[in-house]
């Protein structure tokens, strides 16, 4: 046990970001940690709460109970499942350290697990407070017990065991009895797959939605009779039984349920151990990062190839190719930006036969119900959020990992390789959010002009949030990972950004609207000084960036 | 010519890992820089490549001081750093056109030289594969091209022969001394005293981020007459 312990200290120190050198950094990256805490997800938790607190009374009138809280569950169980896979495989199979503690005298079912339990932690540690916020929500809908109470604060914290242990046995299984899984190549196409899988599933399940009654499905759903939820009882068993557990019905029933929501992610995790300790080893044998390709080419042709660039287009080439070639930058930075158009179905999808949107439409072109105005928000929230969201400008500094040398010997200006970094991070952010623009504005007839200053507004957005995140990773970049997936999900920068980016969108479309509806001020207007006021953002940022950003690289003992 | 003027560096604020260091490694030298581990090496190279900042002191690349002429100095110098595990996702010719392009190098220039050194280092198959699927001899192989595709004035290597095949040390070191009678500068650092014995023209050996020796080893010979080379270190360096 001691074994297992130590190995869990050790790898969630590894994890774990630690703090700048200075302690002026210090005092302002707990200060930023604190703001993003108390402001950012606070706020998520009690919106989360506030959901389920609307569906769970909206559906107690026509009889339910706990359907409401079964799928905000169910939904972060599917998302733990999906962001997991990945981290799971990450974790026990491709990590360095691996080669480290494999000669040691470790049982594998105590490796497996103690890795198990630093990837657990280490993932879940942000949806505490989500799952927190859904429960109170819940409580306050339909009153509670202090077993319900403990029952949820227990669930708050073991929710997402099952789906993890999911993610281990699948990959213990596929490791084991597969022998085209045994590099991390092969492994990131496998994860991809089975994600588009779970995207596709969604979109075709709210395909079917379009032909449906919403009164009447809601009306079903409230009496637990919906096939998908059927469905994700039979995969997520844990769910529901823990919905019981703290459903204010009987004591003793939430006490079986409860109970047999404990068994139920035992059972699972000793599953995962008991795997562990028979095939981990094997899963691990042959275990090869890239897979050598046979294609050796003449070294004439290969050297003939070569072109000259400046060193501007030399470096942004670079960091394209690592970029796309990098599967967790692919995923959590590229291709995350086509999210919004699927967003955009799912809701066109999601309104059914109501048909609100073109009523949206028809009052944009007669520019009544604020409509205009409605727009303007959205656009400059999306530019912000996705920008924030890819993490492209946010985790610039920390995708360099322990190369970080490398920018600091050549002989390129700091700016101008902050400038390239900034660049991508703009130009890609930009491209999905114009794509999304322009389909919006070919919808809602908006003219050339009206867009024009929408795709304006969201550029000097993208760059606010762009050359802020990457001041923000200057600060205290997360340089030691072991994999690039890690780069991302353990760089508290990227959190940071985040909650500033909300923090001043919040601010900035605040000013929006009291300004529209306290002093009836145009949206042409209101798009204008909004263009005004981000362009002058923007210098100020440049400016902190060109200022600070570069002392902070130069100041990093690297 | 390199020259170090009472450089100084510690880390938290607490541990000096270089305490006032001086030396200087003139054109035509081979100067070998030998320590204990922890000695301030690592430490004292990366301030004279711009990867540290310097605390106190200065460091001369060519008469271009890496404090206020950083760029210069950094456009002439070649640096081979103790981790060859870079950019592992670029294919090697991407990565050596990617160097040559940093470095302003010409078209015709860089053909030719990586395919000099490709040949020189058993690499002329490998350069269309991924540097992910090269073993960590050939990684330290591609970062020796790297350094010295542009063919700079001063080279700074840190452990440059970890890794390398006996053929490609021997290849290094002959292209280390050829260097060096054209008159440039060779400052490495390393910990096989033999390799020092045979190819430095001088040794500069740190203990605790302070010098305790700088010299021709001949004069070190002499100074401690009657012990090896490797006795000599120990005492110098306990």
């Amino acid at each position: 046990m001691s074994t297992y312990k130590n190995l869990v200290k050790v790898f969630i120190t590894a994890l774990s970001m630690g703090n700048p050198d200075k302690k002026k950094k210090r005092i302002f990256y707990k200060l930023a940690g604190f703001i993003i805490v108390s402001i950012v997800m606070i706020p998520c938790a009690v919106l989360v709460g506030a959901i389920v607190y609307g569906i769970t009374s909206a559906l107690r009138q026509l009889g339910g109970n706990i359907e409401g809280i079964s799928l905000i569950l169910y939904l972060i169980t599917i998302f733990s499942v999906i962001f997991g896979i990945n981290v799971i495989f990450s974790v026990l199979y491709f990590s360095s350290d691996t080669e480290y503690l494999l000669p040691l005298p470790i049982k594998p079912s105590v490796l497996s697990a103690a890795k198990f339990t630093a990837a657990f932690l280490g993932e879940n540690i942000m949806q505490v407070v989500i799952v927190l916020g859904a429960f109170i929500g819940y409580f306050l809908a339909m009153g509670f017990s202090v077993t319900n109470c403990i029952f949820a604060i227990a669930g708050v914290f073991t929710l997402p065991l099952l789906p993890m242990a999911y993610c281990g046995i699948i990959s213990i299984l596929v490791m084991s009895f597969s022998s085209i899984f045994k590099n991390k190549k092969a492994v990131n196409k496998l994860t991809t797959v089975l994600l588009l899988a779970v995207i596709v599933m969604i979109i075709v399940g709210l395909s079917s939605l379009r032909n449906v009654e919403l009164d009447e499905y809601i009306l079903n759903f409230a009496k637990g009779n919906n096939s998908l939820s059927n469905i994700l009882n039979i995969i997520f068993p844990t769910v529901l039984l823990l919905a019981n557990s703290i459903s204010n019905v009987s004591i003793t029933s939430s006490i079986i349920s409860f109970v047999l929501y404990l068994l139920v992610n035992i059972i699972a995790v000793s599953i995962f151990i008991i795997l562990g300790h028979f095939l981990y080893l094997k899963g691990l044998v042959g275990i090869n990062v890239q897979k050598t390709s046979n294609n050796k080419k003449d070294i004439n042709k290969v050297i003939n190839s070569s072109k000259v660039r400046t060193q501007k287009l030399s470096y942004f080439r670079k960091e394209i190719t690592i970029l796309f070639k990098t599967q967790a930058f692919l995923m959590n930075c590229i291709l995350i930006n086509i999210i919004w158009p699927v967003f955009l179905y799912i809701i066109v999808m999601l309104q059914g036969k109501t048909n609100f949107l073109e009523g949206f439409i028809n009052s944009y072109k007669n520019n009544t119900n604020n409509t205009h105005l409605w727009v303007l928000i959205g656009v400059v929230l999306i530019a912000l959020l996705v920008t924030a969201l890819n993490s492209l400008g946010s985790s610039a500094i920390t995708r360099e990992g322990k190369n970080i040398f490398f920018m600091k010997y050549i002989p390129v200006p700091y700016m101008t390789q902050i400038n390239v970094k900034a660049f991508i991070s703009i130009m890609i952010s930009f491209i999905g959010v114009f794509i999304y623009i322009v389909i919006s504005s070919i919808y809602l007839d908006a003219g050339i002009l009206n867009t024009l200053l929408y795709c304006l507004v969201s550029l000097c957005a993208i760059i606010f949030v762009t050359y802020l995140g990457i001041y923000l990773d200057s600060v205290n970049p997360k340089l030691t990972w072991d994999d690039e997936l890690s780069a991302l999900r353990e760089n508290y920068n990227i959190f940071f950004n985040m909650g500033f980016s909300m923090i001043f969108t919040l601010a900035l479309c605040g000013a929006i609207c009291l300004l529209y509806f306290l002093c009836n001020i145009p949206v042409i207007a209101l798009s204008i000084s909004s263009l005004i006021i981000l362009m002058i953002c923007d210098i100020i940022v440049y400016n902190i960036t060109k200022v600070k950003a570069v002392k902070n690289i130069i100041e990093l003992n690297c | 010519m390199i020259k170090v003027e009472n450089i100084s560096k510690s880390f938290n604020n607490k541990v000096k890992a270089v305490d006032n260091l001086s030396f200087t490694v003139n054109d035509g030298e081979i100067v070998g820089f030998i320590g204990p581990n922890g000695a301030g090496k690592t430490t004292t190279m990366k301030m004279m490549t711009g990867i540290l900042p310097i605390e106190n002191g200065d460091i001369f690349l060519n008469d271009y001081s890496i404090k206020t002429d950083t760029l210069k100095a950094k456009e002439i110098l070649g640096y081979i750093a103790d981790s060859p595990d870079m950019f592992l996702r670029l294919k090697g010719i991407d990565f050596l056109n990617f160097i040559a392009d940093i470095y302003k190098i010409s078209l015709d220039e860089r053909k030719e030289r990586i395919k000099e050194f490709a040949g020189k280092f058993d690499l002329e198959k490998e350069l269309s594969q991924t540097m992910q699927s090269y073993s960590h001899g050939m990684r330290q192989k591609m970062m020796v091209i790297a350094a010295l595709v542009h063919n700079p004035a001063v080279w700074i290597l840190d452990e440059p022969l970890i890794g390398l095949d006996p053929k490609s040390a021997y290849e290094l070191k002959s292209m280390m001394r050829n260097h060096a009678d054209k008159g440039n500068s060779v400052l490495f650092s390393t910990h096989i005293l033999e390799v020092a014995e045979k190819l430095c023209d001088k040794v500069v050996i740190i203990n605790k981020g302070r010098s305790v020796f700088m010299g021709t080893l001949d004069d070190l010979k002499l100074k401690y007459q009657n012990k090896t080379l490797e006795e000599i270190f120990l005492t110098l360096t306990n």
